[in-house]
């Protein structure tokens, strides 16, 4: 398993991983997600090798690898674009990892083209072992940079933001492709990315890193549904974060015991009637002050009294217009508890 | 601190070589002039400094500088534009031939001139045989390719889209050029007339030759000074006045040269047609290629007249010694040591600018390393910027002492013409390996290559072409240099320019048709070289 | 990745690898890879010997020359002296006469040669001044002691070949413009020769400072005033010797349009026709004789083998060679001349000469001074 302790690295004396520690169990799929700029692409190139830490160590099986260099570490690291050899075909991309892979994992070279084919059926790309890189889509690419950082069989996969490159649709995707394939390899992999969903369809584990600390860490179910702080559920995906009294009267209407601040997801109030007065404690009330149709609801935002301006949905169907009285339930699973710092 | 070692220790060898070659003999000029006698003393270089002379000199070399800088640029640009956006046949020769006035030695562009600006000449009936006016069309002729391949290699790569952009929103194709087409290209043509201003204002043989005697610039007074006057503390304050200057502009340059992100992913246009829009600039370009053509021309129909007839007389003395055996070998032997030495002259600006190129593009962490990467740089182009005179002498006085005595070190020319080489092949190799990405060879790395093994796929996969472009450039400069050539070749071993001068200097029996010939061999050899060089399409060849 | 998708991906490198080895082929098949290819590697036989060495310093057996880009002897010469001698010579040529006598100046007493030859009687004294040569041991033949370099008291100098700097005429043109042509430095300002006149920089070559030395030779003082007439007559001032004669000279083989010229009184030889006559003359009353030396450098490491080239230098195979090899005349009595010097190389019976301690005294102050008046 891989371990950071302390790690610290300063570009110009501004720290770009500060005291970092955390660790990829065998097998597991660790998730970095943070904000651009927040040190995880640092944090990967020193895993890599590419960079050295000022000071703290970094271990694979408790080995320290500070005299290890890139190539020895038995690591593969997967870029956002890929970065295929242009000049190199398909196979021969993936081949390479072939033979310059560590002794272990090399084959010869009937074996090596079976093995090429076997990679790239795995990333669904058979039959394209002739192409070069350049003829190939967005999509493609980067299940042949996959296939190629999965060839030499490494130890880690360290994986720098691999779907953001992509369009939506593809993204979505490849996401669940990729998932299933890290899974069914049983490679330890660490992620990172800024993208939430990514993060989360591919994780087991999370870790939150802001200005080169780690904010928070844990199992990605725990992590969403309990942000550290306002700031960390805001960058979660969560839509407000409220705190004294308005987050004392929200949390009561959820019927949860008040205390801390209370973010909100965007569909954690529900449109349960149109009207002006809430007939039950759990209800709250309020004057819808924006409206926007999506396929799927429409989306309000309304100013509840003694609460302030909230999200909130309505059913796809309803016809509530900016300055209509609406009728709120809150969804206790879409709202989470944030310890006030 | 680590970092800075590693670079450091990988720019050993190219700093150990220039550091021999360049600074040691211009550092012991420098001190010959401000040591006289063994004791420091600025009276002399202060004196001659403040005479009215000097003032003048300066003068002449800034204006006659300026003014042909502008000119290269004015004529340049549009030619640029023609060349390398626009498609046409024999496109590729056209840009080939463009390069041949730049690699020509003086002596023969200094020939072909005086064919066309005597009074029988073509031109003759302008009166500019030694005037100002000549040296300006001499300093252009060997200038305009400069800015044609610098600004022409940014022009290609120019991304079409804000231009489309702003075409959309209404502008006029004037004003697209004006508002998004010309800030791009500011840099490099910035760049490029900088340079082309370092060459204009360094040149000796040009403003020797065209400008007669009336006219005297900082680098032939520097000669003057130390070969005739022998004031060499008066030598040593020209030097160090043009070693500022350099200096100085060589900073702003770099300034001016910065571009955004080398590795950013542009879209690159097409070239096209030409359309009716381009009439201007092809007429432009077309007068361009003509002025470069007509001294040329003159050169090879004037080897080829012998007493009003046409004759090969001069061509087929090639393989004698000359009339009254002036030369020591014949000059098609003089042809193949030009060639052996221009095989080692490559191999060494090669092996230099390799070193020079992987130090300077090395990405840096710290901005103490940049600073230090950015002096590195201006450091490795000094060679283009110092006195000949100043350096040839320099040579001569303090690399024959113990315990070393390089003299007679049979390297030692193609050193010398390897060095002036040196920025060329740096500019060429330099945006090459800049764009190469270096997560590309991160990839490699991670996946288990070591170093070599990285260098081998990612790095010679992208400099197989630009090298070998470097090499023909450095061959092609090898062929033609004679500055530094002259003054250290050994006798039983001259290259072409050599045995060219020395045709010159000589009367009687053909010699003149013999160097008129023996010049054209030259430029058709450089041409070749710069043709095949050409074919492998290189767009920062010949750029800075 | 962005960049537009090219569709013709797969076997595009094979034409630049054609152009690729037909470059490399280019490089190795003329030279054959070089390291510097030819090398010169021929080894002294037999012991060096040389009349006047004895008790000199004792090199390698090399013998260094230091000279000026147009030494020039004929390789059986050279084979003759190295026969001869046992010594092997190496020749550094350095650029012109004044590049070369600032060299052997600024190295006095740390020589990179044993022996320096092609200081002429206009550079004498700077070079003697700076203590760079010894004195020669060896006896001088009859003839040479004439040349000797005026306040060379200690006879370090020893003339080797001497020539003069004279206006040559083109007698063709004059004849078939139906014109006298000059005669004297007067007549080179008069109007019926104006614009005829081409004249090599004082400041920049060798001929052009004699030229310039002759008339101050003439004129005393009054030699400004002489060349502002010069100019006013339309006489044009080029960068070096061939600019003028090749260049500019009607006979000079460039085609150019002066028939009057400074050059050199051999320069005649070298314009003789199919008829046996010479189409050119030099003008005999303007002429500044000028004389090159050899001289043993001081502390030089082979002095034994320096004297031995310089004893060569003054026999008479070196002697007889030099008319052909270097354009000048022996020095050494009763030497015999090629033919055509020996017709149409006149030679002046009184040449202008200016004492070389005066030269180096003022040649800064005259320069200066002749720049100002040609450029005025």
């Amino acid at each position: 398993m891989l371990r950071l302790d302390d790690v610290t690295l300063r570009y110009d004396d501004e720290p770009a991983l500060d005291r970092v520690t955390l660790g990829v169990p065998d097998g597991a799929v660790v998730g970095v997600l943070g904000p651009s700029g927040c040190g995880k692409s640092t944090l990967l190139r020193v895993v890599a090798g590419l960079e050295r830490p000022d000071t703290g160590r970094v271990r694979w099986d408790d080995r320290d690898l500070a005299r290890v260099p890139t190539h020895k570490r038995g690591f593969a690291l997967m870029f956002q674009d890929g970065q295929l050899f242009a000049h190199l075909t398909v196979a021969a991309n993936v081949a390479y990892a072939l033979k310059v892979a560590r002794r272990r994992a090399r084959v010869g070279r009937r074996g090596r083209a079976a093995r090429v084919e076997e990679l790239l059926a795995l990333v669904g790309l058979e039959g394209f072992g002739h192409r070069l890189p350049a003829s190939l889509s967005g999509g493609e690419r980067q299940r042949v940079a996959l296939a190629r950082a999965l060839a030499g069989s490494p130890r880690l996969l360290l994986l720098d933001e691999p779907l953001s490159a992509l369009d939506t649709g593809l993204r979505e995707r490849l996401a669940g492709d990729l998932g299933r394939i890290l899974r069914e390899a049983g490679t330890t992999t660490l992620v990172v990315t800024h993208d939430q969903e990514e993060a989360f369809a591919l994780s087991d584990r999370l870790v939150l890193l802001r200005a080169g600390r780690v904010v928070q860490e844990g199992p990605a179910a725990e992590v969403w549904s309990g942000p550290a702080d306002a700031t960390t559920a805001l960058f979660l995906g969560y839509a407000r974060v409220l705190d004294g009294d308005p987050a004392v009267r929200l949390l009561r209407a959820a019927d949860l015991e008040p205390g801390g601040a209370v973010a909100l997801r965007r569909s954690a109030l529900e449109v349960v009637d149109e009207g002006t007065s809430a007939p039950d404690p759990e209800l709250l009330a309020g004057r819808v002050v924006e409206a926007r149709a999506t396929p799927d609801q429409v989306r309000l935002v309304a100013v509840v009294p003694g609460i302030g301006e909230v999200d909130a949905v309505a059913p796809p169907s309803s016809t509530i217009g900016p300055g209509a009285r609406v009728v709120l339930r809150v969804e206790p699973s879409r709202v989470a508890r944030v310890p006030v710092a | 601190m680590r970092r800075a070692l590693g670079l450091l220790a990988l720019a050993a060898v190219p700093l150990a070589v220039l550091g021999v070659f360049f600074v040691v003999p211009v550092a012991g000029m420098l001190a010959r002039g401000f040591f006289p006698d063994g004791t420091f003393d600025l009276s002399g270089a202060l004196e001659v400094l403040g005479r009215e002379r000097t003032g003048r000199v300066v003068w002449f070399t800034v204006w006659t500088s300026s003014v042909a800088t502008v000119v290269a640029v004015l004529l340049g640009v549009p030619a640029a534009y023609v060349l390398h956006r626009l498609t046409f046949p024999f496109r590729r020769l056209v840009r080939a031939l463009l390069l041949v006035p730049f690699v020509l030695p003086t002596v023969v562009v200094g020939v072909a001139f005086q064919q066309l600006l005597r009074d029988d000449g073509l031109l003759g009936g302008l009166g500019l045989e030694h005037t100002p006016w000549a040296v300006l069309m001499g300093l252009v002729f060997f200038n305009v390719a400069v800015v044609v391949r610098t600004v022409g290699a940014a022009w290609e790569g120019l991304d079409a889209r804000p231009g489309e952009a702003a075409a959309a929103l209404g502008a006029s194709p004037w004003r697209v050029f004006r508002t998004v087409t010309w800030p791009t290209l500011r840099p490099a043509v910035v760049s490029s007339a900088s340079v082309v201003f370092l060459f204009c204002a360094t040149a000796f043989g040009v403003v020797l030759v065209l400008g007669g005697v009336r006219y005297a610039s900082v680098e032939t007074e520097i000669y003057l000074l130390t070969t005739t006057l022998y004031d060499l503390s008066g030598a040593a304050a020209l030097s160090v006045l043009q070693l500022l200057a350099v200096v100085l502009l060589l900073v702003v340059a770099g300034r001016l040269r910065a571009v955004p992100d080398p590795t950013a992913s542009r879209v690159l246009p097409r070239p096209h047609g030409p359309g009716w829009r381009d009439v201007p600039a092809l007429l432009l370009t077309l007068a361009v290629l003509g002025a470069l053509a007509l001294p040329v021309g003159a050169l090879v129909v004037s080897s080829l007249r012998v007493d009003g007839a046409w004759s090969l007389e001069g061509f087929r003395a090639l393989q004698t010694t000359g009339g009254d055996s002036v030369l020591v070998v014949p000059v098609t032997e003089a042809l193949r040591n030009s060639f052996q030495t221009a095989v080692d002259a490559t191999w060494i600006s090669l092996l230099l600018g390799l070193l020079v190129a992987l130090v300077l593009t090395r990405r840096s962490r710290s901005t103490g390393e940049r600073r230090l990467r950015a002096v590195l740089d201006g450091f490795f182009m000094l060679p283009l910027g110092v006195s000949a005179v100043t350096l040839g002498f320099g040579f001569l006085v303090t690399l024959g002492g113990q315990p070393l005595d390089l003299r007679t070190w049979p390297l030692l020319v193609p050193v010398a013409q390897a060095l002036v080489a040196l920025p060329l092949v740096v500019r060429t190799l330099v945006p090459v390996l800049a764009s190469v990405d270096d997560r590309q060879r991160q990839a490699a790395s991670s996946l288990g290559a070591g170093p070599l093994r990285v260098a081998w796929t990612v790095d010679a996969a992208a400099l197989a072409r630009p090298l070998v472009a470097a090499a023909g450039f450095a061959f092609a400069v090898s062929l033609g240099e004679f500055g530094a050539t002259s003054f250290l070749s050994r006798a039983d071993h001259p290259t072409l320019p050599v045995v060219i001068v020395r045709l010159l200097g000589h009367p009687g029996d053909g010699n003149y048709q013999m160097a008129l010939a023996a010049s054209v061999v030259l430029a058709a050899a450089t041409a070749l070289v710069v043709l095949l060089v050409d074919r492998l399409r290189v767009p920062s060849m010949g750029a800075f | 990745m962005t960049a537009r998708t090219r569709t013709t991906l797969v076997s595009r490198p094979t034409r630049s690898l054609t152009t690729l080895a037909a470059t490399a082929c280019l490089a190795l098949g003329v030279t054959s890879c070089s390291l510097v290819g030819s090398e010169n590697d021929d080894t002294a036989t037999g012991t060096p010997s040389g009349s006047s060495s004895e008790g000199l310093a004792e090199g390698d057996g090399t013998v260094v020359l230091l000279t000026h880009s147009d030494f020039y002897l004929p390789e059986e010469v050279v084979a003759a002296f190295e026969d001869e001698t046992g010594y092997t010579l190496e020749v550094r040529p350095n650029d012109g006469v004044g590049t070369l006598a600032n060299l052997v100046s600024a190295q006095a007493g740390a020589p990179t040669g044993d022996v320096v030859f092609g200081i002429d009687n206009t550079f004498g004294s700077r070079v003697l001044d700076s203590g760079a040569v010894a004195a020669y041991p060896g006896e001088l033949p009859d003839g040479v002691e004439d040349d000797a370099l005026p306040g060379d008291d200690a006879g370090a100098f020893v003339p080797v070949d001497n020539g003069n700097v004279c206006v040559n005429v083109d007698d063709t043109w004059f004849a078939d413009n139906d014109l006298e042509p000059p005669a004297t430095l007067d007549d080179l300002v008069d109007p019926t020769y104006a614009d005829l006149l081409a004249i090599p920089s004082a400041a920049s070559s060798s001929p052009g400072l004699a030229f310039l030395l002759t008339t101050i030779a003439a004129y005393g003082d009054d030699w400004p005033d002489y060349w502002a007439s010069l100019m006013d007559n339309g006489a044009e001032v080029v960068a070096g010797w061939s600019e003028a004669y090749q260049g500019e000279f009607t006979q000079g083989g460039g085609g150019g349009d002066k028939p009057v010229v400074v050059s050199y009184d051999s320069s005649p030889a070298f314009t003789v026709g199919d008829d046996g006559t010479s189409s050119t003359s030099a003008l005999l009353d303007t002429c500044y004789h000028q004389v090159e030396y050899a001289g043993l450098l001081d502390s030089a490491e082979d002095a034994a083998g320096g004297a031995a080239l310089i004893d060569f230098l003054l026999s008479p195979t070196v002697q007889e060679a030099l008319p052909e090899s270097m354009y000048v005349f022996p020095v050494v009595d009763d030497t015999p001349l090629p033919d055509d010097w020996a017709q149409h190389a006149g030679r002046p019976t009184d040449p202008f000469e200016v004492d070389p301690a005066d030269i180096e005294a003022n040649r800064e102050d005259w320069l200066v001074e002749w720049n100002d008046v040609v450029t005025r």
